[in-house]
Parts: C-alpha cells; sequence; structure tokens
C-alpha cells in the first residue's frame, strides 16, 4: 500500500520503472531533499559525477518517481505509463535527442519531468549535434542547469561544454528553485 | 577608376571567359559564372574587366581545388574561353590591377596600381602576404581582415573585405521577399555533427527537416552543389551563381553558425541582398555586419533569436539598417576610399 497515493495518479504497468510513488508534499519535500543529498554529496566529488548510476540511486531513494531510458529501450517510452514520473533520466549512448523526442507527450506536460542526462559528444553517431537535444527540450518549456565538475549546479548560460551532466526543469516544477539555488 | 581583374585559367572562381564590362551586364555576367559569386559585386562595383591567363603560379588552392579532383584541369580548359596571354593585355588602359592570386611580377615604375587577393586564407601565400605584398605589387588585399586597416603607404598589406553594395546586387534580385531562412551549408553539417569535407548525406537532409521543425519555418540550404567541392559540378552548370544568388535573395533571414571557416563571405553576400543575419562572433564579417543581438557566440541561442527577430518588425528594420549602414562602410566606402589613396599615391611618386 503507497501511503498518501493521491486518487488520480495512475499507477506503472510495468514493474520495471523503479520505485514509483504519487506525488505529495512529503514525496515533493523529498525529491527536493534527494537533488539536495546529490548536489550537497555526490556530486561534490569529482569521481562521482561521472557515475550517473549514483545519481538515480540517491534519487531513487528518496522515492520519487524515476523513468530511467536507457541505449537499448528504443521507443518504449511511449508504451510506458507515464502519468507519474518526477524525474526522466536518459542514458541512451548518443540517442538523448530520439528518446526525448519520443517522451514529447509527458514533456509537454505542465508536470512535467526534471530530465537528467549527459551531453557527451556520441551523438555524431546519430548525426545531429547536442544543441538539437537542447533546443527540442527548451521548446516544451526547459531550462537548464550544469553538473560542474566540482558537482555545483548552476544555472547553464549558454553551450555547455561536452561530457557534462545536464539537469533540465521546468520553472514550475516544484524542484526548480532548488535547482537555482534560491529558496521555494 | 578604370579596373582589370586577372585570374588564372584553372582557377575556378569568377567568370570562365575573359569578357569587357562593355561587352556584358550584371546579370549578362553570370551566363559564364558557374559556381559561387564571389567578385561579381567587386566586378559591377568597379565596372572591371576580366582577364584569364594562362596558369603561372600553383598555389595550394590550385592544388586543392584542381589537382585533387580527377578530370577537373580537362573540364576547365574545356569550358573556360577567351584566355589571354598576360602580354596581350593593356595595361595602359587600367588604373588599377587586380590579381587573384599574385600571378604576375610587376616590374617597378609602372604607373598603375597593382593589387592581389589570395583566393584562400589557408594558402601560404596569404600569410607570407600578409608580412609584404608579394612579387612587387603595391597592395596585399587581406579579406581576412587580419592586416592594418589603415592605409599608411606603398606597399602595403592592408585588410581589404570582398566588396558589396546593396545599391548594385539589390536592382538584380529582387524577388518577393519570403517567410524562409537560408542556413548555411556549414551550419548544417555542424547540426549533423559531421566533419565540414564530409559529403551531403540523408543524415544531413534529416537534419534540414528538424531545423524547420525547431525554427518554426521552411529552412533553405543550397544543398545540390554543396556536395561538390568549391561549388563545382562534373560540367558548369552556368547560371548557377545568378539562381543561388536569387534563392538566396527570397529568404527574409540568414543564419550561420556553428564551424565555419574563412572571415564570413556568404553571411556579407546576404547582408548586402537584405537578408536579416544570424551570426557567429568569430568571424571578422558578421562582426562588422551583425546587429549585436544577433552575433551569438554558438548555436545555443539560435531559436530564441530568430523568434525574437520574427516576433518585431520594428527589431526587423533596425537590424536591416544596421547592416545596411555597415555594408556601406565597411564593405564599400571605406575600401573603394583606400584604392583612390593608393593610387593617387602611386601616380605622385
Amino acid at each position: 500500500m503507497i501511503p498518501l497515493a493521491r486518487p488520480t495518479a495512475a499507477k506503472p504497468e510495468s514493474a520495471s520503472l523503479g520505485p514509483v510513488q504519487p506525488l505529495s508534499w512529503r514525496l515533493r519535500h523529498a525529491a527536493k531533499t534527494a537533488l539536495l543529498r546529490v548536489r550537497n554529496s555526490v556530486l561534490r566529488r569529482p569521481s562521482a559525477v561521472k557515475d550517473r548510476r549514483l545519481i538515480l540511486d540517491f534519487i531513487a531513494a528518496s522515492h520519487m518517481t524515476v523513468l530511467e531510458i536507457g541505449a537499448g529501450d528504443g521507443n518504449s517510452i511511449q508504451q510506458r505509463s507515464t502519468s507519474c514520473v518526477d524525474l526522466l533520466k536518459v542514458d541512451a549512448a548518443g540517442r538523448e535527442l530520439f528518446v526525448i523526442r519520443d517522451a514529447a507527450s509527458l514533456l509537454e506536460r505542465h508536470d512535467a519531468p526534471v530530465v537528467l542526462y549527459g551531453n557527451a559528444d556520441l551523438t555524431s553517431n546519430f548525426g545531429y549535434h547536442p544543441v538539437e537535444t537542447m533546443w527540442l527540450l527548451q521548446r516544451y518549456g526547459y531550462r537548464f542547469f550544469m553538473v560542474g565538475a566540482s558537482g555545483r549546479i548552476t544555472p547553464l548560460p549558454g553551450s555547455p561544454p561536452r561530457d557534462t551532466m545536464l539537469i533540465a526543469a521546468k520553472p514550475s516544477h516544484p524542484l526548480y528553485p532548488s535547482l537555482e539555488g534560491r529558496p521555494r | 577608376m578604370k579596373t582589370a581583374i586577372i585570374k588564372q585559367l584553372l582557377d575556378v572562381f569568377g567568370p570562365w571567359s575573359s569578357i569587357k564590362w562593355s561587352d556584358t551586364t550584371p546579370l549578362g555576367l553570370f551566363d559564364i559564372w558557374p559556381g559561387k559569386a564571389l567578385y561579381w559585386e567587386l566586378t559591377c562595383m568597379l565596372q572591371a574587366d576580366w582577364y584569364i591567363v594562362p596558369v603561372s603560379l600553383e598555389g595550394a588552392y590550385l592544388r586543392d581545388a584542381i589537382k585533387k579532383q580527377p578530370g577537373r584541369a580537362q573540364m576547365v580548359q574545356k569550358f573556360t574561353k577567351n584566355v589571354t596571354e598576360v602580354a596581350a593585355i593593356p595595361f595602359e588602359n587600367y588604373d588599377l590591377v587586380i590579381t587573384i592570386d599574385n600571378i604576375l611580377d610587376v616590374p617597378p615604375g609602372l604607373p598603375n596600381l597593382f593589387a592581389f587577393y589570395a583566393q584562400e586564407h589557408w594558402d601560404p601565400i596569404y600569410a607570407h602576404s600578409l608580412r609584404r605584398p608579394l612579387n612587387g605589387y603595391d597592395l596585399f588585399l587581406a579579406h581576412m581582415l587580419d592586416a592594418p586597416g589603415e592605409f599608411r603607404g606603398l606597399p602595403q598589406s592592408v585588410s581589404f573585405p570582398y566588396l558589396h553594395d546593396p545599391a548594385v546586387i539589390r536592382p538584380v534580385f529582387s524577388p518577393p521577399r519570403q517567410d524562409i531562412t537560408w542556413m548555411d551549408w556549414r551550419t548544417v553539417v555542424t547540426l549533423t555533427n559531421q566533419p565540414l569535407d564530409s559529403s551531403w548525406s540523408p543524415q544531413t537532409d534529416a537534419t534540414l527537416l528538424r531545423a524547420q521543425e525547431t525554427l518554426g519555418l521552411p529552412v533553405r540550404c543550397g544543398s545540390a552543389s554543396k556536395s561538390k567541392s568549391y561549388f563545382i559540378a562534373d560540367e558548369p552548370s552556368w547560371g548557377d551563381a545568378a539562381d543561388y544568388t536569387r534563392a538566396l535573395a527570397e529568404c527574409r533571414y540568414y543564419i550561420a553558425l556553428g564551424r565555419l571557416a574563412g572571415a564570413g563571405q556568404g553571411l556579407a553576400e546576404a547582408a548586402a541582398l537584405g537578408c536579416l543575419c544570424i551570426g557567429q562572433s568569430d568571424r571578422a564579417y558578421h562582426r562588422l555586419l551583425c546587429h549585436p543581438k544577433f552575433l551569438l557566440d554558438d548555436l545555443f541561442d539560435l531559436p530564441a533569436r530568430l523568434q525574437l527577430l520574427r516576433q518585431s518588425s520594428d527589431l526587423q528594420q533596425e537590424v536591416l539598417a544596421h547592416q545596411d549602414r555597415n555594408l556601406i562602410l565597411h564593405f564599400r566606402d571605406r575600401p573603394l576610399a583606400l584604392l583612390h589613396q593608393a593610387l593617387q599615391m602611386k601616380r605622385t611618386t
């Protein structure tokens, strides 16, 4: 039994999505705490920045609803239940643009998830520039934050350096003020 | 200022026939002018005669444009008409002689002003000429604008762009303007994340389609010929340069960002045609021409800036006025004044 379940929140059909919890004020708080923990502890260690799994583990442990899309998942995002996703973590080995395109219906929503992905230059294998992924997310209303080498999360003023971990969030997202480094 | 422009037979730029200005028209020049329209405005502004002379200097550019392309030398020779021996050029009829590369040995004491452009900035000819004009020339015209900008005396290497004048090009190419953006092919290749020397492919076509979707308007790119080196096909497509220019003139916007090369000549051509340009801050011509709001450091802000431009007709007018003002100043008035000044000095000394 999921405590504080939001009655309207549909549950995911696939058990492979990881821990799924509806959004409530408690879970928002947990999610915020998770990202703060990521920011404050894990990402301060440069070696941890490279290990995206760690980030995911931290966030998952916080009971955020996490949808993780990997390189082999193809278009399966459309087939999944995505009614209650707080964070979309994409690690598609260069196919990020196409994965995020497939997630249009999820990402266009007002309550769209935070998106976490790497800006690695594997995209040449798929014939596109990493900036195109950012353009696409911008169209959905996202703004960008960069996880720096020191682990600090900072708003992104322009193009990020290659091989950077990026966090995209909409200003309407509860975590957005935290990402900006100001109190909610 | 009576002007002659001289190039070598195997130089693929410019007209492929010697021709006198009095025997042609601005539009008529394109009948013998395949490839890019580089030097076309210069020709019209100076009302210059063209001479095609036999090859005497085989520099890096000629090797790249001709020797590396099997069969091209034979093709260029086959289609180039009215080749003139240097000795047969009536130099005494001209105040100014401009050559493409330093292909003449200029003896001292002539009253004419001799100047040359280097066809490619990566050719060692360019770097050597930056120090001092070669072969007895009076001026080296540094089109990358990396030489001194002020005229100090002769001989001198001087910053000197390819010339442009809205008053020359717009009456010839004034099709109805459409809500289309032209994207430099290098921008498309950058977005495809491929090297600049890679050929056009289904991936680059897919990039163009995505760019249209992102920018929200039709995107045009000279894709038919850009897979050929120097925009020259297996046989010259007469009128290609005119078609290119006309198609460009139909576009309201022009975008050149990403891994670009050279000084930014494509953007200057677009600005001369009245396109509203978005350029990159690391290109010399872009810095001179682009409105500050539309001079970007990279691709990231492109969709937002284009949107900003599209939404405001006041801003569009402001951008066009900025571009025109700078085009006339930097690409017409100043360079022409410099030539007059140099000619005057040549004659008095």
